[in-house]
């Protein structure tokens, strides 16, 4: 798969695991706050985004990634250099993400969600029609199906990234993919069909 | 693993693997290219699955471009899980500011360690407590040396005796001008407040009289404290779903609370709701929550002199500002909330402020771009708030905390920015008719604020603010007129362990100092 956004293409320097392991292990060794924030600033932006695409708002997207980041601070101690600090920050920030999406399914029940409004829409307004059929298609798919299809449908992540930051095997994320992908699909056609009625 | 030569005959097989066509082996991906060479079907399916994921390109997000570390400080202090950048072992050996006028330094041994007496009769005292090998222990910066005895007594409670005794030693042998017109300090006994580590800095405090109400999260629940006087008083559980609060322990965007002078209600969302308690400390009951409203973040309330008035922030893709009425006893006084402010689109609107004059209301909140907004609102006979003037202030660096003060032809807004430059904390009053007067920057850092506050005095405005540097924190206390014009140095005092703002009026500063086994309180006059 491509990297269709750039959200990968971060320059070499920025991604070197060597300097990453370097400001790890300052960090771990005296609590070096110099060593954080130069984590912290070099994946702000990555983290920032990848919050913002799987939860789809903004505000919960900035306070996503400061939790996240405190979590990484809490827990970069028992951080091991068997998988790159990038590898393990990413599957934070995904799993937090995926959490807040459970949490937000239970609680959106009774929520008049943008399928409802849909319909309401005015018929010039084409574009921004479209683009809300998308998210509520997206809003249709479960917690796990969603997760997954962003990180690979929206994002451009291999199925391998995906299977790796989803800590599953690559047929499994493969299976779960087109799942998420049928049945965004589905929901997408639905929503067409019902919005051409209105 | 699949048998693949069964791929040929299974298209169930196959559409399982069609999302990964671009990435399999070559074996793989010729067993599929064979399948899909001879199945419509198949072939159809992978052109849906391309469609859609062209689709879903389109609905890539880019997350704006800005700075979050600072916020990222404020959140790891506020919520108390830094451990000490250093320990005061390891601390380096602080430069010696150089302190203009001339004046005059003495060294004093004691006990192993040196106690360094410097003035300048520009900026008062500093007395440094080192070890021999001129690692610094504690350091302070004072107005007058009664000042920096009162300090010293102060961080003695906290750290160590051994300044306290030393200052005491050397206040008779110096000499000194000392300004007449500078407050003299003094320092009440500290109060341990909990013997466990289970007590994060207070998410807010508030205070009626000489009572002081502390709240803080500890493991996702919510607990408040009476202080009453120096002595700590009861402690109240406040949210009974702990479970769901520690499966949720961040998910919360603020708390708050006000007091109407003899109770207090405090406000704050746990998992999208918002939830009032009401605390009366003459009471024996148990404080029962009520549902404000869901969803909602970012909550805010205060007094009006009447009753309660709650603003938060809806949160959806059009995010929305809604004030509420609230009782005496934490209950809506309204059936429906009122709508003050919407955007359009996704943009963030957050930490609402208001301020309440009669039937005036002021409304102030941080947008997405770091701007405050808001507007000025006048209640009709009917209760509803109308819209007199709309705020808008934009500036080169991003808003923080607000805090909003009446005055007598309007209010004043003391705020919180930061930019890549630093951080600062500004001024600017609020005419009736929505105009901001020229900011007037009344703190400028280069180091972190973790924690700030400002309050009208007697004699005009106070701002303490405390810092966060790699030497420790240093609480700042400084006095400005009412036209902002500073009116003493700011006086420092480093101290080697986290601390809060806990409570301050005009006769105390409340501060918490966590020592690590136990927090103490520590107030200031």
């Amino acid at each position: 798969m491509t990297d269709r956004r750039g959200l990968r293409s971060v320059p070499k320097e920025e991604v070197s695991a060597a300097e990453d392991f370097e400001l790890v292990r300052r960090f771990k060794a005296s609590g070096d706050p110099q060593a954080f924030e130069a984590l912290f600033r070099r994946y702000q932006q990555y983290v920032a985004s990848l919050c913002l695409s799987i939860l789809r708002s903004s505000a919960e997207a900035e306070d996503a990634l400061q939790e996240v980041f405190i979590k990484v601070y809490n827990g970069l101690h028992a951080f091991e250099p068997k998988v790159t600090f990038r590898g393990w920050l990413y599957r934070i920030a995904i799993n937090h993400c995926r959490d807040l999406l459970e949490k937000r399914s239970r609680r959106a029940v009774d929520d008049l969600t943008p399928v409802e409004l849909i319909p309401q829409m005015p018929k010039q307004e084409s574009g921004l029609v479209a683009s809300m059929m998308l998210e509520a298609a997206l809003e249709r798919l479960s917690p796990d199906y969603r997760t997954a299809f962003i990180l690979q449908a929206v994002e451009g992540y291999s199925i391998a990234e995906v299977a790796d930051f989803l800590g599953i095997g690559f047929e499994a994320a493969a299976s779960r993919l087109r799942r998420a992908t049928k049945q965004f699909s589905e929901a997408y056609e639905l929503l067409c069909k019902r919005s051409k009625r209105s | 693993m699949t048998d693949h030569t069964d791929i040929l005959k299974d298209c169930a097989l196959v559409d399982e693997l069609l999302v990964a066509y671009s990435e399999l082996d070559t074996e793989r991906r010729g067993y599929i290219d064979a399948h899909l060479a001879q199945c419509e079907r198949c072939r159809q399916e992978l052109a849906e699955i391309e469609r859609v994921q062209k689709l879903a390109c389109k609905m890539h997000l880019e997350s704006p471009v800005i700075d979050r570390y600072p916020e990222f400080l404020r959140r790891l202090s506020a919520s108390r899980q830094l451990t000490q950048l250093q320990r005061i072992d390891e601390m380096p050996p602080e430069p010696t500011p150089q302190l203009d006028g001339g004046g005059f330094a003495a060294i004093v041994p004691l006990f192993g360690r040196r106690l360094t007496v410097r003035t300048g009769f520009q900026r008062g005292f500093e007395l440094n407590l080192t070890r021999a090998d001129g690692s610094s222990i504690l350091r302070i910066n004072a107005g007058s040396l009664t000042q920096a005895a009162a300090v010293v007594a102060g961080t003695t409670i906290v750290t160590t005796g051994l300044a306290l005794g030393a200052a005491m030693f050397l206040m008779p042998s110096v000499k000194t001008p000392v300004p007449p017109d500078q407050p003299v300090g003094s320092v009440a006994p500290a109060v341990k407040i909990t013997t466990r580590r289970d007590f994060t800095a207070p998410l807010v405090t508030a205070t009626a009289g000489e009572t002081t109400l502390a709240v803080w999260r500890h493991r996702g629940a919510l607990y408040a404290q009476l202080v009453n006087q120096n002595e700590p008083g009861r402690r109240y559980k406040l949210s009974q779903e702990e479970e769901e609060w520690i499966r949720t322990p961040m998910f919360s965007s603020g708390v708050k609370v006000a007091s109407d002078g003899r109770s207090y209600v405090v406000v704050g969302d746990a998992d999208g709701s918002l939830y009032a308690w009401h605390i009366d400390p003459t009471s024996t009951d148990e404080p029962v929550s009520t549902l404000l409203a869901k969803p909602a973040t970012h909550p805010d309330i205060v007094w009006t002199g009447k009753h309660y008035t709650a603003v938060w922030v809806t949160p959806s893709d059009s995010p929305v500002i809604e004030t509420l009425d609230i009782d005496h006893n934490g209950r809506p006084a309204e059936t429906t909330s009122q709508i003050l402010a919407a955007t359009e689109g996704k943009n963030k609107l957050s930490y609402p402020k208001i301020l309440i004059q009669g039937s005036r209301m002021t409304l102030l909140y941080r947008t997405h771009q770091g701007s405050m907004q808001g507007a000025i609102y006048e209640r009709d006979q009917g209760g509803i708030w109308q819209e007199q003037a709309r705020l808008n202030h934009q500036s080169q660096s991003s808003v923080g905390q607000i805090q909003l003060f009446a005055t007598d032809d309007g209010c004043r807004v003391v705020w919180s920015a930061s930019s890549p430059q630093g951080e600062a904390i500004c001024s600017s009053l609020i005419s009736a008719d929505g105009s901001f007067s020229e900011p007037r920057t009344l703190v400028v850092s280069r180091s972190h604020i973790v924690d700030w506050q400002s309050q009208s005095t007697a004699t005009g405005f106070r701002v303490v603010w405390i810092e966060q540097t790699s030497a420790g924190e240093r609480l700042f206390v400084q006095q400005f007129t009412p036209q902002l014009e500073p009116q003493t140095s700011p006086h420092a005092i480093v101290f080697q362990m986290p601390v809060a703002l806990f409570g301050f009026n005009a006769e105390r500063i409340l501060l918490l100092v966590d020592e690590g086994k136990e927090q103490r309180l520590v107030p200031m006059r």
